[in-house]
């Protein structure tokens, strides 16, 4: 199958929902769990951020990430990024790479997972995580001068996560480091979420339990090398729910509250995910049914 | 339900039927739609799985996967999710 089959069948299979699986995604935004995208599965999931910073702009910050299960333990993610000011521009900020590795083969009480990720972004309005001094006041600049600020770094998480009678516990511990000469910044995010319902129903069902998942997510800053703490950085906490509809594209929302000064708000953040079964086996010959 | 009980010999229709949803979504990509098997993956229709394997051998193998071959753990999973899958796979063989 050449290349261009192969993306007519990707778009029309979105359309039809032939080729999608309905998986159980976690309904974070922020916190990683330690469940690995399958192997061979492309996960194209779009992010979007609505916020209102004080004394700022309106913005939407957007992400589209491409997941990829390389083996059962290793996940690869590449993401795209733009944001909208409004009354300002709209512009790209960059990617990041990112892999994940699950050093532990068998399911454990707490399941480790080591996250790395590169980065080249400016003027990100994502908020993908929180980390240093991370607040409000970072989104009052308009574009042309925050563009300007252009972060190449790693960014390392500590990923645990646990699975309990149906609920679903993950823990992360993030440093991050600009490649210049800036001190490392830490942060932390959490979540913890279950299916409404835990049994699988005997017949195909739009609105049943086991199609939605909800819990709750927090995540902020720890501050950097050289003032560790919870203060003069921002804090978030919401509620959080997704829902797997019927050709197997997966919606999530969570509106999030700032927990202090330095935090925005109010953030609202809304995704769309689709996962395409055994990607790259749409390339062999007769193996697209 | 109890894990230590073989679950097929008391396979209720609905257990099945939620089961065979389950597996549709999740695991017929690698396994076939019928459990026959792909180039990849190994059938579930044989022997081994059908006779040999108990319930809780393969609830194991779905909770913690093999990942060194490509399995990936099911975990994620609610355990009557998986349970149900369980039950349409025993009924492949009967």
């Amino acid at each position: 199958m050449d290349m261009k089959r192969f993306i007519a069948v990707c778009l029309f299979s979105l359309l039809l929902g032939r080729i999608g699986v309905g998986a159980q995604e976690r309904p974070y935004f922020v916190t990683y769990s330690q469940e690995m995208e399958e192997p061979g599965n492309l996960d194209i999931e779009w992010f979007n951020l609505d916020a209102k910073p004080n004394g700022a702009n309106r913005f939407v910050g957007s992400n589209i990430e491409f997941e990829y299960g390389v083996k059962a333990w290793w996940t690869s993610e590449f993401y795209l990024d733009v944001q909208m000011t409004q009354h300002d521009s709209t512009i790209f900020t960059g990617f990041r790479w990112e892999n994940r590795f699950r050093p532990l083969l068998r399911e454990h009480w707490i399941n480790p997972v080591i996250y790395a990720e590169f980065e080249n972004i400016s003027a990100d309005k994502t908020l993908r995580e929180v980390v240093g001094h991370d607040g409000g006041p970072d989104f009052a600049d308009p574009n042309s001068i925050a563009s300007l600020d252009r972060a190449r770094g790693i960014e390392l998480r500590l990923i645990l996560g646990s699975n309990f009678k149906g609920w679903n516990v993950s823990e992360n511990v993030i440093a991050e480091k600009n490649l210049s000469n800036v001190p490392w910044e830490f942060g932390y995010a959490w979540g913890a979420s279950r299916p409404l319902g835990l049994a699988a129903s005997a017949h195909d069902c739009t609105f049943c339990k086991e199609k939605f998942q909800a819990g709750l997510e927090m995540y902020g800053g720890l501050g950097d090398t050289y003032s560790l703490g919870t203060h003069l950085t921002s804090h978030y906490a919401g509620p959080t729910v997704n829902w797997i509809a019927p050709n197997g594209v997966t919606f999530s929302f969570s509106p999030q509250f700032g927990l202090n000064d330095y935090s925005i708000p109010r953030l609202y953040r809304f995704g769309v995910a689709y996962e395409i079964d055994q990607s790259f086996s749409h390339f062999h010959r007769g193996s697209a049914e | 339900m109890t894990t230590k009980e073989p679950i097929h010999t008391k396979i209720r229709p609905d257990s099945v039927a939620g089961g065979k949803r389950i597996f549709e979504q999740n695991c017929s990509p690698r396994h076939g739609k019928n459990a026959e098997g792909t180039k990849k993956r190994p059938p579930l229709r044989s022997e081994r799985i059908q006779h040999e394997a108990t319930d809780g051998d393969i609830h194991w193998l779905l909770l913690n996967g093999n990942m060194k071959k490509g399995m990936p753990s099911w975990a994620k999973l609610p355990d009557q999710q998986l349970w149900r899958v369980i039950a349409y796979v025993k009924s492949l063989g009967q």
